[in-house]
Formats: C-alpha cells, sequence, structure tokens
C-alpha cells in the first residue's frame, strides 16, 4: 500500500489537490528539484526545492513530495501556526514569515516531505503551484497530479 | 530461388519473435521486395517500426546491412539480394 | 548578472595541510569555458618536463563545467585533469553521477590538489567548511565500503574516492564517484593514490545562478523536445542503454573481439544490451539532471554469479570484458563490472590487459605459472574475474600488468609489444579500427591517448547520424580512408564543447543537439555571449593547447599518432572490412591540415594567433 492509499484510507475524507511522486517511475535524476528551484527561487538548489527524491539501496528512486494530508501532522506540530490549510484547495501552505524555522514539522511528517531551507530560515513545503513545473520536467511522467 | 539470412535487434526482436531467421526469396529481389514480404509475415508492427509514417522510407535512422555494408553505400532499398547473404536491420543505436 | 560559474576555487596543499579558497580567474573563462580546457590551461602553467606523474608535484584538478548542477540536459559532469603515469601526457577523465553538481552547490567550480599527505587523509567540503580528515580507517578499503562508511559519517553528502587499485598506484586505476561512476583513464585513482588522498566528500546548499532564466527555459523546451524526438535518445538509450551498441557493432564488424584479432564475435547476441533487458536488468536509472536515462540497474538472481548487483556494465565494460576476452557469459561480465567499481579500476583497460594477457597465454609467450596458475585461454571468464582482482592488488602477473599494457609488453619482451593494444600508452577501446577507419584516426590523434569518447565518429560513418550537421553527401564509407578527417573534426567540436560546458557526450553522439542549442543552453546559464564560431574556437583552442602540453611540456612527439601495427598491418580477417588495413597516414595528412598544423603535426605559429594561445607561443622562443 502507497503512503497515498493509507492516508486516504486513514483519512476518509475527500481529497485535496496534490503532486503524488512515484517511486516505480522515479530515475533518480532529480530533473523535479531543479525544475522547482527555478521556478520558484530562478536559480538551481536542490535543497531549495519543495521536492527532494531519495535514491538509495537496491535502486530506489523514491520522490518525497507533501500529499496535503487532511490531519496534517506537521501543522499539529508547528508550534507558531505556521501551517494553515486553505480551504478553497485543501492545500496546506507555509506562512514564510511566522516560520520560526524550528524543525519540528520536519520532523513530524511521516512521509519525509517536509524541507528545512538550507541556512535554516524556514520551512519548505509543496504547495501545488501553478506552473508545476516538476512535473512538466520529469522525463519520465514520475509525478502526477491529483485532484 | 535465393535464401539470405535476416538479423534484427533492439525493439524489431519483440515484433519478429527471434534475432534470426530466413527467407526464401526470388531471384532478383531488392530490399524492397524483402520488406514486403517480411511486413506480410509480420504484419503492421514490424512496418510501424521500420518505414515512415507515409511508408515511402526507412524510418529515420534505421540502418539495412547487407554482409556487413550499409545498402546506402549501393543501391539503397533497390539493391538486389544474393543467395546466402546476411542482412541486418537495425533501428539508431548509441552509446560509448 | 553571471550565472553558471560559482567563481571560487579551493586549492588544496595536502604537504602542508593548507586550504585556500581563490577567485577562479576571468580570461581563463572566457577563453576555455571549464572542464578539460581550465586543466589544460592550469596544467600548463604547473608542469614541467620532469613532473613525475606520481611524485607530490604532479596536480590532480577536479573540474566542473558552468552548466554541472543546472537543468540543462546531462549538466552532471564532473572531469580530472592531471599528467598521466600511464602515459607520461596529459591525462583527463569525465564522470557523471551527482558529486559534479554538489561540488557546485558547495560553491566551488573546481578543486586543485597538489603536493603529497603524510599520511591517509580525506577532504571534506561542507560549504565553506573545507578540512582534511584522517582516512586510515579507510585505506585498504574497496571504493563501496568507503563510500558507506562516509555516508554514514557525512549524511546526505557525496563521496569521490579511489579504490584499493588507486592507493596501489596500480596506472589504470580510475578515480569513481557516487558508486558507479568512473572517470580519469590513464591513472587519475594512482595520482590520487600517491597522493595518500582517499576521498573528497562534498556537501553543498548553496545555489548556482542562472543569468536569464526565462530565455533559459525557452530554450531548454527546444532541447528536450529535441532529445524526446530523436529515436537514440527517446527510444534506443533508454531501453537497452549503451550496450544496445553490442550487436550494432558486432553487425558492422566493429566489434572488437579477442583482443582486437578481429571485429566479429559469435557470442554477441549473449552479451548484447538486449540480452541485458531481458535478463539482469532490474531498472533503467539516470545520472543527475539526465532525461536520456542510459543507465541499468543489473542484478543476478541465480548461478555462479548470484548476488552480483550494480549499475552498468556499459558497452564499453561488455566489450572490454566480453568480446575482448572472448567471454560470452553476461553475468561473468557484470561481476567483472562490479568489482572494478569496488576496486576502482577502469574497466577499459583492465579488460585490455586481461585480453592481452590471454592471447599471449595463447601464443606460448606466458606459460600457466607465470599466469598466476590460471589456465588464461580466451573465453575463461573465472579466469578472467581472479586476475582482475590481481591487477588491483598486484599479485605476480597482475603486478606486471599493473604498470599498463605498453610496460608491460617492455617487461614481458618475446613479441609480446605485437598484442599490446594502446596510443600513447592509454589501451584501446571498443571499436575495431579496420572496420571504422575514422575511429582509427580518433584514436591516433585524441590527447590522451587511446580515448573511448571523442573518437566516437563511427555514430556518424556507422550509425549514420549527423548528416545534416557535417553535411555529407550520401554516407561516408567506413572502411575507406577518404575524407574521414571532416569527421572526425566534426565529433571533436561536438563533443569537446559538451566536455568542456558540463554536459555528457551523449546529448550530441547521434548529432542529437546541435553546437548552436549548446550556445544557446551557455549563454542563457552564463550571460556570457556564445555562438558557433566562438564554440568552435573555444574547442580548437583547447585541442590545441592540449596537443601543445603533450609537445613541448610532456615531450611526446607526432610519430606517436599511431595505431598498433595489427590495425596497420595485419589485414582484418572477417567481416565487411575483411583483408583490409587501417590507412592511417592518409587520413593524418588531412587531420593536421584541418586542425592548422603542419605536416609534421606540430601546431603552426600563427594557429596560436588565431586561437589567443599567445601565452604558449611566447613560451617556444620562437
Amino acid at each position: 500500500m502507497s503512503p497515498t492509499d493509507e492516508q486516504q484510507k486513514r483519512s476518509g475524507k475527500r481529497m485535496a489537490e496534490k503532486m503524488v511522486g512515484l517511486k516505480e517511475k522515479c530515475v533518480g535524476c532529480r530533473m523535479c528539484e531543479l525544475a522547482c528551484s527555478l521556478n520558484l527561487e530562478n536559480v538551481f538548489n536542490p535543497k531549495l526545492s519543495r521536492v527532494q527524491v531519495e535514491r538509495g539501496g537496491n535502486a530506489l528512486d523514491l520522490p518525497h513530495i507533501c500529499f496535503q494530508c487532511d490531519d496534517a501532522p506537521c501543522a499539529e506540530a508547528c508550534p507558531v501556526d505556521a501551517i494553515t490549510m486553505n480551504e478553497a484547495t485543501g492545500i496546506w501552505q507555509i506562512a514564510k514569515d511566522t516560520c520560526i524555522g524550528c524543525g519540528v514539522c520536519v520532523d513530524a511528517c511521516p512521509y519525509g516531505a517536509m524541507f528545512m531551507e538550507p541556512k535554516g530560515s524556514y520551512a519548505l513545503k509543496c504547495e501545488v503551484c501553478e506552473g508545476q513545473y516538476c512535473k512538466t520536467i520529469c522525463p519520465n511522467k514520475a509525478l502526477e497530479y491529483q485532484a | 530461388m535465393i535464401t539470405v539470412t535476416i538479423k534484427v535487434l533492439g525493439p524489431l526482436i519483440k515484433i519478429t519473435g527471434a534475432s534470426t531467421f530466413t527467407m526464401d526469396l526470388v531471384e532478383g529481389t531488392t530490399i524492397w521486395g524483402l520488406l514486403e514480404q517480411a511486413f506480410e509475415v509480420y504484419g503492421e508492427p514490424m512496418k510501424a517500426e521500420v518505414m515512415n509514417g507515409a511508408g515511402t522510407d526507412l524510418a529515420p535512422y534505421y540502418i539495412i546491412l547487407i554482409n556487413g555494408r550499409n545498402c546506402m553505400l549501393m543501391h539503397y532499398m533497390d539493391t538486389p539480394l544474393k543467395d546466402g547473404q546476411v542482412i541486418h536491420i537495425m533501428p539508431p543505436a548509441a552509446g560509448g | 548578472m553571471r550565472g553558471g560559474y560559482t567563481g571560487t576555487y579551493l586549492d588544496v596543499n595536502l604537504t602542508t595541510s593548507q586550504i585556500e579558497k581563490k577567485t577562479v580567474d576571468e580570461k581563463m573563462i572566457h577563453d576555455f569555458v571549464g572542464g578539460g580546457g581550465f586543466s589544460a590551461r592550469i596544467l600548463w602553467e604547473e608542469m614541467d618536463a620532469s613532473t613525475d606523474p606520481l611524485g607530490p608535484e604532479n596536480i590532480l584538478i577536479l573540474m566542473t563545467g558552468p552548466l554541472t548542477g543546472t537543468l540543462a540536459p546531462t549538466g552532471n559532469c564532473w572531469y580530472v585533469g592531471f599528467r598521466s603515469p600511464t602515459t607520461g601526457i596529459y591525462g583527463e577523465g569525465r564522470g557523471g553521477g551527482y558529486w559534479g553538481p554538489e561540488l557546485k552547490y558547495a560553491g566551488y567550480d573546481y578543486v586543485i590538489l597538489r603536493g603529497k599527505s603524510e599520511k591517509p587523509v580525506y577532504l571534506n567540503i561542507h560549504n565553506d567548511q573545507v578540512t582534511l580528515e584522517d582516512a586510515g580507517h579507510l585505506w585498504g578499503m574497496d571504493y563501496f565500503d568507503t563510500t558507506y562508511k562516509l555516508e554514514e559519517t557525512h549524511p546526505g553528502a557525496k563521496v569521490l574516492g579511489i579504490g584499493p587499485a588507486g592507493e596501489n598506484l596500480v596506472k589504470s586505476a580510475i578515480v569513481m564517484s557516487d558508486l558507479y561512476r568512473a572517470g580519469g583513464r590513464g591513472g587519475a585513482g594512482a595520482v590520487m593514490g600517491s597522493k595518500n588522498l582517499k576521498a573528497i566528500v562534498v556537501y553543498g546548499s548553496n545555489s548556482v545562478r542562472v543569468a536569464d532564466p526565462e530565455g533559459f527555459k525557452t530554450i531548454l523546451d527546444e532541447v528536450n523536445k529535441t532529445i524526446y524526438e530523436h529515436p537514440a535518445t527517446a527510444q534506443l538509450m533508454p531501453d537497452y542503454g549503451t550496450a544496445c551498441l553490442v550487436n550494432g557493432m558486432n553487425a558492422f564488424g566493429a566489434l572488437p573481439t579477442h583482443n582486437h584479432k578481429s571485429g566479429t564475435f559469435d557470442g554477441a547476441e549473449k552479451i548484447s544490451g538486449e540480452k541485458m533487458a531481458e535478463t539482469i536488468l532490474v531498472k533503467t536509472r539516470s545520472c543527475f539532471a539526465c532525461n536520456i536515462k542510459c543507465t541499468r540497474y543489473t542484478k543476478v538472481d541465480e548461478g555462479e554469479y548470484a548476488g552480483v548487483e550494480s549499475e552498468g556494465p556499459e558497452y564499453e565494460t561488455v566489450n572490454a570484458f566480453g568480446s575482448r576476452c572472448g567471454v560470452d557469459n553476461l553475468e561473468a561480465i557484470a561481476m567483472a563490472n562490479m568489482n572494478a567499481n569496488r576496486l576502482g579500476l577502469d574497466t577499459i583497460s583492465a579488460g585490455t590487459m586481461i585480453a592481452f594477457a590471454m592471447e599471449l597465454y595463447e601464443e606460448g609467450i606466458l606459460t600457466q605459472e607465470e599466469c598466476n596458475g590460471l589456465d588464461l585461454r580466451f573465453a575463461s571468464h573465472q579466469a578472467m574475474n581472479t586476475l582482475l582482482q590481481d591487477l588491483a592488488y598486484r599479485k605476480g602477473l597482475g603486478d606486471i600488468l599493473a604498470e599498463g599494457v605498453r610496460t608491460a609488453a617492455e617487461k614481458i619482451g618475446k613479441g609480446s609489444e605485437k598484442y599490446a593494444m594502446h596510443v600513447k600508452g592509454l589501451e584501446l577501446t571498443a571499436t575495431e579500427l579496420r572496420s571504422a577507419q575514422d575511429s582509427g584516426l580518433g584514436h591516433a590523434v585524441a590527447n590522451r591517448g587511446g580515448d573511448h569518447l571523442r573518437p566516437w565518429s563511427p555514430a556518424f560513418t556507422l550509425f549514420g547520424f549527423g548528416q545534416a550537421e557535417i553535411d555529407l553527401s550520401g554516407t561516408p564509407d567506413p572502411i575507406v580512408p577518404e575524407d574521414k578527417a571532416r569527421v572526425v573534426k566534426a565529433m571533436e567540436k561536438a563533443a569537446i564543447f559538451t566536455d568542456l560546458n558540463g554536459m555528457c557526450k551523449f546529448t550530441v553522439l547521434c548529432n542529437t543537439l546541435s553546437p548552436a542549442q549548446l550556445a544557446r543552453l551557455y549563454e542563457t546559464i552564463t550571460g556570457i555571449p556564445m555562438d558557433v564560431e566562438r564554440l568552435e574556437t573555444v574547442v580548437e583552442r583547447t585541442l590545441t593547447l592540449q596537443r601543445s602540453l603533450n609537445l613541448y611540456r610532456y615531450g611526446m612527439k607526432p610519430a606517436q599518432d599511431t595505431l598498433p601495427d595489427r590495425f596497420l598491418k595485419e589485414p582484418a580477417p572477417s567481416g565487411p572490412a575483411e583483408g583490409k588495413v587501417n590507412e592511417l597516414s592518409l587520413m593524418l595528412k588531412e587531420y593536421y591540415e584541418k586542425s592548422g598544423w603542419d605536416e609534421q603535426g606540430y601546431p603552426l605559429t600563427e594557429r596560436y594567433e588565431t586561437l589567443g594561445l599567445e601565452f604558449v607561443k611566447a613560451q617556444l622562443g620562437k
């Protein structure tokens, strides 16, 4: 059972818009990371990307990207309520100015889909941007938009 | 009649089911003729793989070798075949 | 705003443990772009004829290109430059994977390593913190275990390093990165070992900038479309990897077999990319930022070689440990590939070495006793795998072979030189040079010797790519020498520019991306104007500087632009080139002329002026 299925079953609620990473398709090129940082930050920096690919033993290539959980452990854990859901879309968003960069959300996320900005100033997560450049650039259709 | 050995590479193997097979041809048959006969046996999938969309020429970068020599260096698709020749039908390959 | 380059490099003295951060020279950026251009420029300043390749005075430069770490397709390359202990001349290599981009994210375009550490150390680069750390616990460890250990100590970091072969100063030792990526044929691993440097660990979290993001996105759309529409990069390479060449090369009679005796191998199908896809292939993967996806992840589940697991084997490796050794057992080749990666050996040179020993054994020049007790006939895959280990640990015959095939033949004597397959001391590669005359020329003139990359003009002459680019009327005939210099120069232009800018040659090998597209990628990322004319000048400048290094710093003679007698005097025994030899001298004359060199092969004085290489000319005393 994939994390998405598991999460859907657990919540049993309506689905938010989300970008889903498919490890069966991912080849580990990490072009999505570069696309994300280019699109949102105008630079190439995988550590500023809101999707990050884990490359491991047994040829594992797994894109970590936020599933937009209904009951989001990251939001629950946040001490300053910087992570809030957009009611219209179901997408969780980080208020960069409110975030204190404590990193509790990174530890709280069971799917490894919360990241820390390299200088530790604030947390990063996929907020399903309009461009969806990661999905456009992926050479193997390993990112899927679900609404 | 003449007999030639056909060797196919890459995705073609899945279509023909074997990488090597022989074909009996009427004397004087050209590569065009050989391909037409092969398409009758292996059907549309082979034609779609080997030929361009209009069916007028080989697909881009497809190569046919006669005894290891590119048929472009002979009379291309009109080159007549001889008994005992080995014909390679080759999709584009690369690497290093 | 400048993009692509970080503008900073590290100068590390291993003797004194001094580490300095320095600014990259602007003129070098403009004149040489990156990669092998930078390393040639730096080596020109730092080397003289007396530099001992394995002495502390040799320098090892780990380099990137301006597009390394960017979203330009295959922007993942690292390069290594050095004086080769195998050939005595210019040494260079390229690797893919993830390490190169990480170095850029740490903030550096390149690292110069000089001197020699007293004790084994590794270099730890964590953004602006750069330290030398004790590597006593890693010395003697194979490259995979070294990587696992260092990844534990430095989570998220990328590891470049050497295996036991490099520590033991084996001349075919290579530098490895990201477990399965290799670069630096001609003994870069031995140079690293001679400095007592086991690894370079890099963690980076800075950004690589892009000068014109919108312009870049536009050209990126265009080049990605080209890649996805080209049959080689869209279908064959992702489906079958580089080993898709095995059957094709065999069909042309160009698959080196039995130590280059012939170009056709009866067992070719059994070791082909098609067979690999049916049997040991687990998954298609890719290097960083690559949408061509030629990487194979393979695993052997049962039989004698069960448990073998690695990326690859690539075409060159399949040829080296396969047909050149007469081996038609793909699993045995996978074993040799994995072990070469662990030991830090260049699969190409190691395979050449073993094929050489096999032929000497069959010819009665080496006895079984002299072959470490191995029954070293062609096709004996167990013996091949044993000898590979002996090579890395310099055991018995392995110790002789560890000096490279040229020196090994000198040591063994008894006419064995005839069987030593090399150019300028660097072992030959996976193209039969009578069936592809152009590749013979490419090998003879390549600046690092028996190169497997720049001479890949068979993509044009055998596989028919490149008509548009080089305007070949009709199809070039691979078995005749006429008009081949033009083909080799065309391949050089594309291949070398990717080598300078940090991209993989597989973007250009089949004439997929055009020089104009490469130029546009470069200029949108860096902000430095580039066009095809300037690109051609940079390539020629780089080639000529590397040539000058060989001639004026390293004592190479143009007469070394040659091939083993096997190709020049022994007619091909089978295949389309049956009865033919390589007619090198005709092609050489044409190549020299097109390169702006005199009839002897020395660059003309005015060539230095037109290429902006006055600093070379000034030092020639002319």
